[in-house]
């Protein structure tokens, strides 16, 4: 472990490095504060720029967008009562309330502490978990793999909001989509009607840039016109001022670190859910709880701090078993496969260096995110206040070269706006894009290992299906699948009865 | 229930592609569709559960509203994005990155001339910097200008 360590932060003394994690703090806190630009977007967006870089740069860009965008959600919670991002929903609560009781400074301060240090927490959970949870893998088989692609996608369809049904339809048509191109073992040729861009499938950049891009150029476009708020102002005191009142809040911190990093972990669940639980929790250990929802400093540094908590947290089950936990993570994992990288072991023991050194990377860029955040906060105010007129056509020219650049090919741009059409068609139809996402990524993974599975049973599906509940680790994880859909009924009943009543 | 019409619509969509797709897995050999066959019809299952429940459901059927905006939208987006990339073929990259800022910008309803070629001329060098100068991506193949 301590070798690894010393390997990942030999990465992190290239002054590239540094300046790639700069350039994705500075970049996500953009995105975070522009509302309806998700980080998902940001790191779709981001792919194809660091295709070219070493791939621990490169991941080391992601993950600071992943990080700041996060956090950056705050800004405009707190400033405007805007939340930039879904994660920031619990902290305009008492953010923007603080805020117009002329404390701004302190509750952006307060805010950016106490992400980094939420996000400091999971990575260090990240650090010690990973390389643990990753050697489990080494006992993996191919039923294993398999029935772990298909309990991704099951927990992500399942707990998707709305009907389950869609959740599930969604996920089942990443998988199909993903059949496109060669099959793996044989080789012979499935749904590419002899166009040659389909040959080796669809281009998984292509395909997250439009599920992601094009629905939010869409919305952007539709609802046109720039956000016209008056922000709060700041006051004048400097915001490292309020360092010390962080810490008079140690057992909120901890807490609110701990449940949003056990959110990450937990597929499906989220940053906004993290940011409500700790935010809950908080209020009812307070000594002055009738203050919450008026403009209390511990409401904003539970939230904060537990929506920034759920970063590392979701990456252990990525970069451990390929498991993404959120539509970010999903697209992250697009982001690791494009650089040949596969989840699990190997990805800790051989490409220590790449892994290493990404994880200490988010580091730096939890680090980063006070100063940087900090100083940049007013500036924010002023970005968000971009028409979208001007907005969407760089976004979506962003899009289109971004995809072009991939392999430089322009059949590349018309797969990437058939995928943005479904996109698209899963906002109207109100279907959750994740599932389909994660059945895009995870595909090729589970047709292989069920071709590989069924091989070792001479094709005989009964033996399969005896094989997945007769091995421990199989049978674990398809009690959690159907746990999973169990879970997804439960809540779909709740939400009808609340949809009734 | 706002959602009734659709979900009918929906099931009644992914029903006809389940249908299509299996159709033509079910055509390939087998060792090599079996997975896509298991997917359509698996697909088909969910969508005509979901049309079962959302026929038995009751109440008012008031849905796609708000939706003409987003149908002009998209129309906006995908003509101008098929446009591009069928002129990046012959025109140079340049010229037609300016030109689809400044149509789009102008489209959406940017009207200040002055402002829409600094953005213009700023993000097509920008992005010209990035990805052809700075990521050494080879350049579309336009060459008539």
């Amino acid at each position: 472990m301590t070798d690894q360590l010393l390997i990942g932060l030999s990465a992190l003394a290239d002054p590239i490095m540094i300046g790639a994690i700069v350039i994705g703090v500075l970049g996500g806190i953009l995105i975070g504060v522009l509302p309806g630009l998700t980080s998902t977007l940001g790191v779709a967006l981001l792919i194809p720029v660091t295709f070219s870089m070493p791939p621990q740069v490169g991941l080391a860009m992601l993950g600071g967008i992943y990080v700041a965008s996060t956090y950056s959600g705050a800004i405009t919670a707190i400033l405007l009562n805007i939340p930039g991002t879904p994660a920031a929903v619990a902290t305009l609560l008492d953010g923007y309330p603080m805020s117009k009781n002329g404390q701004s400074t302190r509750a952006l301060a307060l805010a950016t502490f106490g992400s980094s240090i939420g996000g400091l927490v999971s990575v260090a959970a990240l650090l010690f978990l990973g390389p643990l949870l990753a050697r489990l893998s080494l006992y993996f088989g191919p039923p294993e793999y398999f029935i772990l692609a298909i309990f991704g996608i099951t927990v992500i369809a399942s707990l998707s909001a709305g009907a389950m049904e869609k959740g599930l339809i969604a996920g089942a048509a990443g998988l199909l989509i993903s059949t496109v191109g060669y099959h793996p073992l044989t080789g012979s040729m499935r749904f590419s009607f002899g166009a040659p861009a389909l040959f080796d499938g669809i281009p998984l950049v292509a395909a997250l840039i439009g599920l992601y891009s094009i629905p939010e150029v869409i919305d952007m476009i539709a609802k046109r016109g720039s956000i016209k708020h008056r922000a709060a102002k700041l006051e004048q005191r400097s915001p490292y001022s309020y360092l010390p009142e962080l810490f008079r809040h140690k057992v909120n911190l901890v807490r609110s670190s701990v449940i949003g990093t056990l959110v990450g972990i937990v597929p499906g669940v989220g940053s906004s859910v993290a940011g409500f639980i700790a935010y809950d929790a908080a209020k009812r250990s307070s000594r002055s709880p009738e203050k919450f929802g008026k403009g209390s400093a511990e409401g904003v540094i539970a939230s904060e701090t537990s929506n920034s908590a759920v970063t590392g947290g979701s990456l252990v089950p990525l970069m451990t078993l390929g498991i993404p936990g959120n539509p970010v993570t999903a697209v992250m994992l697009g982001g690791l496969m494009i650089h040949g990288l596969q989840p699990g072991a190997e990805l800790f023991t051989t490409n220590a260096k790449v892994s290493f050194g990404f994880i200490l990377s988010l580091v730096i860029s939890n680090l980063l995110l006070v100063p940087i955040g900090l100083l940049f906060a007013k500036y924010c105010v002023k970005v968000i206040e971009v028409p979208s007129a001007i907005l969407a056509p760089v976004i979506l020219l962003l899009s289109i070269i971004g995809t072009y650049s991939i392999r430089g090919s322009v059949d590349d741009i018309f797969v990437m706006l058939a995928l943005g059409a479904i996109g698209f068609a899963c906002k109207v139809f109100a279907a959750p894009r994740a599932p389909l996402v994660l059945g895009l990524v995870l595909g090729t993974l589970a047709e292989s290992e069920l071709e590989r599975s069924l091989a070792l049973v001479q094709g005989d599906v009964a033996a399969f299906a005896w094989q997945l509940v007769s091995r421990p680790i199989s049978l674990v994880i398809v009690c959690l699948c159907v746990i999973a859909l169990y879970q997804g009924i439960v809540q779909h009943r709740r939400h009808s009865r609340v949809l009734d009543s | 229930m706002r959602t009734l019409h659709r979900d009918i619509v929906l099931s009644v969509l992914v029903l006809l592609v389940s249908v299509t797709a299996g159709w033509v897995a079910f055509h390939y050999p087998s060792d090599s569709s079996w997975f896509p066959r298991v997917l359509t019809v698996f697909l088909g299952l969910m969508a005509m559960i979901l049309l079962v429940r959302s026929l038995k459901t009751t109440g008012d059927v008031d849905i796609f509203d708000g939706q003409a905006a987003q149908a002009r939208a998209a129309g906006i987006v995908f003509a101008a994005a098929i446009l591009y990339a069928l002129s990046i073929q012959f025109v140079s990259f340049e010229i037609v990155n300016f030109l689809f800022l400044v149509v789009m910008m102008y489209v959406l309803g940017q009207r200040n001339p002055i402002v829409i070629a600094c953005v213009a001329t700023v993000a097509m060098l920008l992005i010209k910097l990035l990805f052809f100068v700075l990521l050494d991506v080879s350049r579309p193949p336009g060459s008539w200008f």
